[in-house]
């Protein structure tokens, strides 16, 4: 369990951080090179939109298990104490079915569009639909995890 | 459509996210409607291939850097020196404080938590009620998304292929006219409840400009964002790049107040709050779809356009429109939503697109700090520990002079189009 934490989370905080730096640093390379050299990198913002993308599907993760992700808990919150574990357990299950879908259309995603490339890069266009398969495959693990140490901690 | 309604209400009350939601929603569509399932996929991809969307996590990081670096504690004390001698001082410092911060975080969530970390602890050692300094920072923070750089705006510009350099400039009076209301609804409010000043006597020439002076490199900032815009040193999109990198060596250099610990926890930061604004302008980009093939926009055009063809009835009827959904909604999915709709409505109508996006940021950003659904008030609340009521009965003041302004805006677009008519 805890082996799987660690890895979810540098997959899903350090990891985004790093391409975040790697980002910032492409964009303003591309600045300098126009205004101080007269010449631009060609590939800098195709890179950098690949880097958002990997960004924001594998942050998406920390995100989550970091209760980030903004939601109304007010109706929840409300319920008597029997109930409201019931609800949460069905958000999160439904979450996870959303998560599945999503996986399930970025696979067919990649499918069809094994074809098309970055133009300057070169680089396939699946991979922005490979990250987003990724993040949600992080998002179930993470979810799963966090509701067996919860049930774990409520077991007598 | 009926089924996705229920499936987005039935969600949203079991409290998914509200990208879950959106995209919970767009599901139960695709699994009535014989659709390839990939468009689910190549919208949440193709909805973040763009470059100009790097703007946000750009400027996140470049606010990030400017709050952790020691800036924000320099544009605080000079807030102090110029407006803490007035009635209910620390609530007037709040507010100056996010006209400034507001200028480099481009997020009401992030100045309003910056206020409610840092100025709501020291209100209440001072007397005010929690709830009466949770109203203060949540009600300043509506500047930040109509200050440039504001993000909301970012997001506009790009869906309704607006200029940003001209949204930047058009909320440059709204964002001043919506402080001074501020300003003077805290001295209304403060000679109510007879709240003293932040400070004895008023600072002398000599404090401020030393202050002023401290806080300097802070206050060069939008100097630089509308140097580089008008030169053409680089795009709105780039200057968050230029902007981050400055706060980042100001940080280092000049306050000492960044190190590498502090750095990495500030990439870490950014890089969530960037997921977790991204995520739901990827699944509205899913849900507009929906909206799209279900001709939602020409229906509510029509409608729109039968109850009156006065320009002035159909923006009241949008801004009340705006206002209701923002009290359900979440300002950003609105703005992703309908800011396109609602860009076809206004051409008709002949509204400038740099006005109806001011206002359409503004009506969303008071629908950020109202119940049920105010993602403000939930991130005020959450760390003032305020209830909900309590914030509601403080909020309201604010929230009437904020309707004020929104009335004022839309009736008098001058305040919005001079600037950039000026420079553009």
């Amino acid at each position: 369990m805890k082996a799987l934490r660690s890895i979810i989370e540098f997959l899903g905080v350090t990891v985004p951080a790093l391409l975040l730096a790697a980002l910032v640093v492409i964009v303003l390379s591309d600045v300098i090179a126009r205004n101080f050299f007269a010449t631009s990198i060609m590939w800098a913002q195709e890179l950098a939109v690949v880097l958002m993308a990997a960004t924001v599907w594998l942050g998406l993760v920390g995100a989550s298990m970091n209760g980030q992700l903004f939601g109304i808990s007010l109706f929840v919150d409300r319920l008597p104490e029997r109930y409201a574990p019931f609800a949460r357990l069905l958000a999160n299950i439904l979450v996870l079915l959303i998560c599945a879908q999503v996986i399930r259309a970025a696979f067919a995603q990649i499918a069809t569009a094994r074809f098309t490339t970055f133009l300057t890069l070169g680089w396939p266009k699946w991979i922005v639909a490979a990250f987003l398969a990724t993040g949600m495959i992080l998002v179930m693990a993470g979810l799963l995890l966090n509701m067996a140490e919860d049930f774990r901690k409520e077991r007598p | 459509m009926t089924v996705v309604a229920i499936v987005f209400v039935v969600l949203l009350v079991l409290g998914l996210p509200v990208g879950f939601v959106m995209l919970g929603a767009s599901m139960a569509y695709f699994a009535m409607n014989p659709m390839m399932t990939s468009l689910v996929a190549q919208r949440m991809s193709s909805g973040l291939e763009s470059f100009p969307l790097l703007a946000i996590p750009l400027f996140v990081v470049a606010g990030g850097a400017m709050a952790r670096g020691g800036i924000a504690d320099r544009l605080y004390a000079f807030c102090e020196t110029l407006v803490g001698h007035w009635r209910g001082g620390l609530a007037q410092i709040a507010v100056l404080n996010s006209v400034f911060m507001g200028a480099m975080s481009g997020s009401a969530n992030a100045d309003a938590a910056i206020d409610a970390r840092t100025i709501v602890p020291v209100m209440r050692k001072r007397g005010y009620s929690n709830a009466y300094g949770s109203a203060v920072s949540a009600a300043s923070s509506l500047i930040a998304p109509i200050m440039p750089p504001s993000i909301a705006l970012i997001i506009y510009g790009l869906l309704t292929d607006t200029s940003i350099g001209k949204l930047f400039l058009g909320g440059v009076v709204p964002a001043l006219v919506i402080a001074v209301a501020l300003m003077l609804t805290v001295r209304w409010t403060a000679v109510r409840m007879n709240l003293a000043p932040a400070r004895e006597s008023r600072a002398r020439p000599a404090e401020i400009l030393s202050n002023g002076r401290a806080a300097l490199w802070a206050l060069a900032m939008p100097v630089m964002l509308l140097l580089g815009l008008r030169s053409g040193w680089f795009t709105p999109t780039e200057l968050g790049a230029v902007a981050a990198v400055y706060a980042f060596l100001v940080g280092i250099i000049v306050y000492r107040g960044l190190t590498a610990g502090e750095t990495m926890s500030l990439l870490t930061e950014s890089a969530l709050t960037t997921a977790g604004v991204m995520f739901i302008v990827a699944s509205a980009s899913v849900f507009s779809l929906i909206l799209s093939l279900e001709q939602v926009p020409q229906h509510l055009i029509t409608t729109l356009l039968s109850v009156s063809d006065n320009k002035y009835v159909v923006l009241l009827i949008i801004n009340i429109a705006l206002l209701i959904l923002g009290t359900v909604f979440e300002g950003l999915a609105i703005i992703v939503i309908l800011g396109p709709l609602l860009m076809q409505v206004s051409q008709g109508l002949g509204v400038d697109p740099v006005h109806l996006g001011v206002v359409l940021v503004f009506n969303t950003a008071i629908g950020s700090m109202t119940p049920p659904v105010g993602t403000v008030m939930f991130t005020v609340c959450s760390i003032t520990r305020c209830s909900v009521e309590d914030f509601t009965k403080a909020a309201l003041p604010f929230l009437v002079a904020s309707f004020g302004v929104l009335m004022l805006l839309t009736y008098v677009p001058a305040l919005v189009t001079f600037l950039p008519d000026l420079m553009f």
